[in-house]
């Protein structure tokens, strides 16, 4: 009896936390459905819509504002950097977990600090620097900082990933002749695969939200991601178009949720990988 | 299998696999680790020394050659009002914030490990917050806690309690700033301590059980002990990153009222770029470097020691 | 006082059928309407029905003499050819904060066709463009042929020497377009962001043009309900008295009996505190950066009092004015819940939209109140454009006739029209079409052509200083300290950033 009673309870808790955690992008979504004028005077709003209104912001934000161009830029830039930061962590976390060099451990915990690096610190330098190598407003201006931004992180979590491998496997296939570069290419990439999956989605989440590096070296729409096209919209001095801003929220969102109940087994893996087992 | 390697020039150990002991050619090393190392060189250190050497002048975007005033920034700093106004501020929103979420995050752990039908989906909406966008999270809760008609002031009212000024009063406005931290990150802890909880060798619970400790007795003797590594890490990693984020303050309050919710990070960004005051940003960010290294040096250890210690 | 109001109304009547017989223009009209106490909304309904019929007499008189006599002097220069640089890219620099980036995006294929000249815009937020703009105006070599800098930093960038000359090109009619009117940019607008004397350093002064006003401007009005003015018996307010008297009598538990940006936002500062204390006579600053007096007068009488009126309509305002932003003060307007305000004009646009707004039918302005005796004017916002030095010579006047086909009469009325941003020209403001759709307008321009910029624009920390003033002010309207302890505050804190800056010794 008791024990039943307990039970009901805990689902009353979960529902209630269920209602929390969704609650806000409900009442955002609800918010993206309305005009201006509504979401201002109608308290709470109600759940009858007009679908052109609906229609119209969307198609306002989607087409007049750009965000498919934003979300366009946005992929483009996190694809390329997340490749190029794989390209170049994974054989440095395949030499951090299986080579005994001098200092290991102390490039490892350097490299690593840098995942803790303040964004503020280092912004302005960047952009001073892609802009004098002629890279400003460009793709490569935000791709090579990108990479520099996620490269602590991905070595991180690829060196869980790799220390989990039997070393057995490699030390095999070193004995059929094999060379270093060769073992990490034919064997243990294959076996890693999971792993890069998961520095990849933490590397492309850290990079789509990035917006202060981003605020500097883009200067025109046509360049801009999402998150600067998101910033852009609340500006301080303009009257705030709420309809707008929580469809903004909504378009951005709808996507990361997919993703998440997707990857929801990655994300996990990467959190945990490398640091707590 | 390893025992089959002819080895003959390093010194072997009993029980270590054998080519993670050999001393590996430098060339190798170096075609491993030379990418990544001198990519960070390129564009981590660099740009962070190039900010120590700004930090030493009176750069403004207005005249782009500072001259070197030495240390002159930092004396600056040290006397001023708004900089221990934000030192403040950070150490009372990290503070706040991550025990809120450690002890919330442990929590809720404890609870998914019930294992209850569909939570699995719930689990997917917790683990959302944390990927958005900080500046689309500061608008959505500006909209939610709206003083006129957010959703949040209606449903305290129509329960009769008196809804506070959230981002009003400097007294809230830092709560508020705490509260919405606590949203998007307590997922992070829940995740990784919950992740931990998955793993616990199942026999020590059992063992415990037959002993006849309670449920109480179980929790703080067995289970959160066991918890405790992942525990730190997630608060570790939580500080560290609440200590240099500066998104959320942008998107929800621009460290207002009154700079009340003005933390480093959000004083060196308004310095360096609204104010195109470089020099001054940059040491204000280089303070929070070196709290960091401080930090990251002293906490790190913990962590990276437990690297080597994994099964 | 009913023997006043009757003089008054006389007063207009005879100024509605001067306009209307052509006696008086449309300007000298609304200038004196204004005086009158007429709402937009009258004279709108007036400039309206005057038409196309006369616009501004006596300036296009000047101007036309200016082309004349300029014709002449060029000689053999030739008839204006819109295609002369067909082929030429001219690429701008300007705000990507606004909507104006938007309004010229959507008129590129349209420049191309007519002019032949390809634009590229390039649109950073504020902060990356202040930078930009300072670094591409020292490179040697131009990055872009045309900049749109803030008005409020004419000083640093035009003052810096870093922008052509343009009364060479204004003046010649095979380069400009007849139809420009360089006559009908706002005097005040001029002064802010083009005319400049480099020899003495001094921001509108003399006849050197060296950037022209676009793509937008704007200033500060006074927004009122008038239908809850009329109910009650009211009157705009003209003076701050009465301000405080209709915020008081207006004030129920439904609608505040007026608003104010109070929370720390830069138009707490600029906006409220600024129009109140330049309108009942305060100054801001005396001395000058030069002679290292440059001194702040925020411990004046004025300074304190226009502070003190802000705190004494506290309990008139919404119960969260002290929240309240630029976003929040407009939503609040435009559902109905502010009986009365003062604002940048800017806000217009959405207020008296019915899609956006709940009072669109029922709202009007007129010119800020202002002490006795002075003229209501308010701090001048906008921007300016201007051709770098450093652009290569052969393309400047390709950048001219680009410069000048983005400032036109009629891009001016498109940016209007189509996202209501805040007009740069007198006819546009005055424009009778635009009038019939937007009847705020005549109020804006008159307000844009009384508008003064505020004095610590000439320094580099003009946003340091300013934001110093929003958060002593904010705290003061919280209740942490006392008008004359903000204000003594804001003294103490400037003065460290002017003595560091080398202004005031």
């Amino acid at each position: 009896m008791i024990r039943r009673l307990e039970r009901g309870a805990a689902y009353v808790l979960l529902a209630v936390i269920a209602i929390l955690g969704f609650a806000p992008f409900i009442y955002l979504l609800v918010l993206s459905g309305k005009r201006r004028i509504q979401i201002l005077a109608e308290v709470p709003p109600s759940l009858d819509f007009d679908w052109e209104v609906v229609a119209r912001n969307y198609s306002e934000v989607i087409q007049s504002q750009g965000m498919l161009g934003f979300a366009l830029n946005s992929a483009i830039v996190v694809g390329t950097a997340t490749i190029i930061s794989l390209v170049i962590a994974v054989p440095a976390a395949y030499a951090f977990s299986r080579l005994r060099f001098r200092g290991s451990n102390t490039w490892a915990s350097t490299i690593l600090s840098f995942r803790f690096m303040p964004p503020v610190a280092v912004a302005i330098p960047i952009f001073l620097m892609v802009r004098s190598v002629g890279l400003g407003n460009s793709y490569p201006g935000l791709i090579l900082p990108y990479v520099a931004f996620t490269l602590p992180l991905i070595v991180w979590i690829m060196i869980g990933f790799f220390d989990e491998i039997p070393r057995e496997i490699d030390d095999a296939a070193l004995v059929d002749g094999c060379g270093r570069v060769e073992v990490l290419w034919r064997v243990l990439l294959p076996l890693a695969r999971p792993g890069m999956i998961v520095a990849a989605i933490f590397g492309a989440i850290f990079i789509w939200n990035e917006f202060l590096v981003a605020l500097y070296v883009v200067n025109s729409r046509g360049l801009q991601t999402v998150t600067l096209g998101a910033a852009t919209l609340v500006s301080a001095q303009r009257p705030i178009d709420w309809n707008i801003a929580a469809t903004v929220g909504i378009v951005t969102v709808i996507p990361i949720f997919l993703f998440s109940l997707f990857i929801q087994r990655y994300i996990v893996r990467g959190i945990t990988s490398g640091a707590v087992r | 299998m390893a025992g089959a390697v002819p080895q003959t020039t390093a010194p072997a150990g009993p029980t270590t696999p054998v080519a993670a002991r050999r001393l590996v050619p430098e060339r190798d090393v170096a075609l491993l680790l030379g990418p990544c190392v001198l990519y960070l060189i390129a564009f981590s250190l660099f740009p962070l020394l190039y900010s120590l050497y700004i930090s030493f002048t009176d750069l403004r975007a207005a005249d782009s050659t500072g001259s070197f005033i030495g240390l002159g920034n930092y004396a600056e700093l040290l006397s001023d009002e708004f900089f221990w106004n934000a030192t403040f501020n950070t150490a009372v929103m990290v503070g706040a914030a991550v025990s809120i979420q450690v002890i919330l995050g442990t929590a809720l752990a404890l609870f998914f490990n019930l294992h209850l039908r569909g939570s699995w989906f719930v689990r997917g909406a917790l683990i959302l917050p944390m990927l958005l966008t900080p500046i689309v999270v500061g608008v959505m809760w500006r909209a939610l806690l709206n003083p006129d008609w957010g959703i949040v002031n209606w449903g305290m009212e129509l329960v009769g309690v008196d809804p506070p000024n959230w981002l009003g009063s400097t007294e809230w406005a830092i709560r508020t700033l705490i509260l919405v931290d606590v949203w998007q990150w307590t997922p992070f802890v829940f995740l990784i301590v919950f992740a931990r909880l998955q793993v616990l060798p199942r026999d020590v619970f059992e063992a415990a059980q037959v002993d006849g400790a309670g449920r109480l007795g179980m929790l703080s003797r067995i289970t959160l002990p066991l918890l405790m590594p992942a525990i730190t890490f997630a608060a570790i990693f939580r500080a560290i990153d609440a200590f240099r984020s500066f998104d959320l303050v942008y998107g929800l309050s621009y460290g207002g009222p009154a700079r009340a919710t003005t933390t480093l990070s959000f004083l060196a960004f308004q310095n360096g770029f609204q104010f195109q005051n470089y020099g001054y940003a940059a040491a204000t960010a280089y303070v929070m470097v070196i709290m960091l290294i401080v930090a990251t040096t002293v906490l790190l250890r913990r962590i990276a020691v437990r690297r080597t210690d994994a099964p | 006082m009913d023997q006043q109001r009757a003089d008054r109304d006389d007063l207009a009547a005879q100024a509605i059928s001067d306009v209307l017989v052509g006696r008086m223009t449309r300007r000298q009209f609304v200038q004196r309407a204004t005086m009158l106490g007429l709402s937009g909304g009258v004279i709108a309904a007036v400039i309206a029905a005057c038409g196309g019929a006369n616009s501004s007499p006596s300036r296009s008189v000047a101007a036309s003499q200016g082309v004349g006599a300029s014709s002449a002097a060029s000689g053999a220069g030739g008839a204006y050819d819109p295609m002369k640089y067909a082929g030429t890219k001219i690429r701008i620099l300007m705000t990507g904060d606004e909507n104006d980036h938007r309004a010229l995006g959507d008129k590129v294929g349209q420049l191309k066709e007519e002019t032949g000249i390809d634009l590229e815009i390039t649109s950073p937020a504020l902060g990356p463009l202040i930078e930009k703009t300072l670094q591409v105006l020292k490179a040697p070599e131009a990055e872009f042929e045309l900049i749109n800098y803030l008005g409020f930093l004419t000083t640093q960038q035009v003052g810096g020497g870093y922008f052509e000359q343009l009364n060479a090109y204004i003046e010649d009619p095979a380069e400009t377009d007849p139809n420009w009117d360089f006559e009908d940019f706002a005097d005040s607008n001029l002064k802010n962001v083009g005319i400049y004397d480099l020899e003495n350093q001094k921001l509108g002064a003399g006849s050197d043009v060296y950037g022209i006003p676009g793509l937008h401007s704007g200033s500060v009005v006074y927004f009122y309900r008038k239908d809850l003015f009329d109910a009650a018996g009211l009157q705009p307010a003209k003076t701050w008295d009465e301000f405080r008297a209709a915020a008081e009598k207006l004030h129920t538990d439904e609608v505040a009996g007026c608003s104010f940006i109070g929370a720390n936002d830069f138009s707490l500062a600029t906006v409220d505190w600024y129009t109140r204390f330049i309108t009942t006579g305060g100054q801001l600053m005396t001395g000058s950066p030069t002679t290292k007096d440059f001194k702040p007068n925020l411990n004046s009488p004025e300074a304190v009092g226009a502070l003190q009126m802000l705190i004494d309509v506290l309990p008139f305002a919404p119960e969260n004015v002290t929240t309240y932003g630029f976003a929040e003060n407009v939503d609040a307007f435009s559902t109905g819940k502010i009986a009365q305000m003062i604002f940048w004009s800017t806000i217009a646009g959405p207020v008296f939209n019915p899609e956006t707004s709940l009072v669109a039918e029922t709202t009007d302005v007129t010119p800020v109140p202002a002490g006795p005796g002075q003229t209501p004017r308010a701090i001048l916002g906008g921007w300016g454009v201007g051709i770098p030095k450093n652009v290569d010579p052969a393309v400047k006047p390709a950048a001219w006739r680009a410069l000048t086909w983005i400032t036109s009469k009629e891009m001016n009325k498109y940016f209007v029209e189509a996202y209501q941003i805040d007009a740069s020209r007198d006819s546009t403001f005055n424009d009778p079409e635009l009038v019939a759709k937007f009847p705020y307008l005549p109020v804006a321009g008159e307000a844009n052509a009384n508008a003064q910029p505020i004095e610590t624009t000439i320094l580099n920390d003009f946003f340091a200083m300013n934001d110093v003033m929003n958060v002593e002010f904010n705290k003061a309207l919280i209740g942490d300290q006392d008008a004359a302890s903000a204000c003594a505050n804001v003294q103490r804190q400037w003065e460290a950033i002017l003595r560091k800056a080398g202004a005031l010794a």
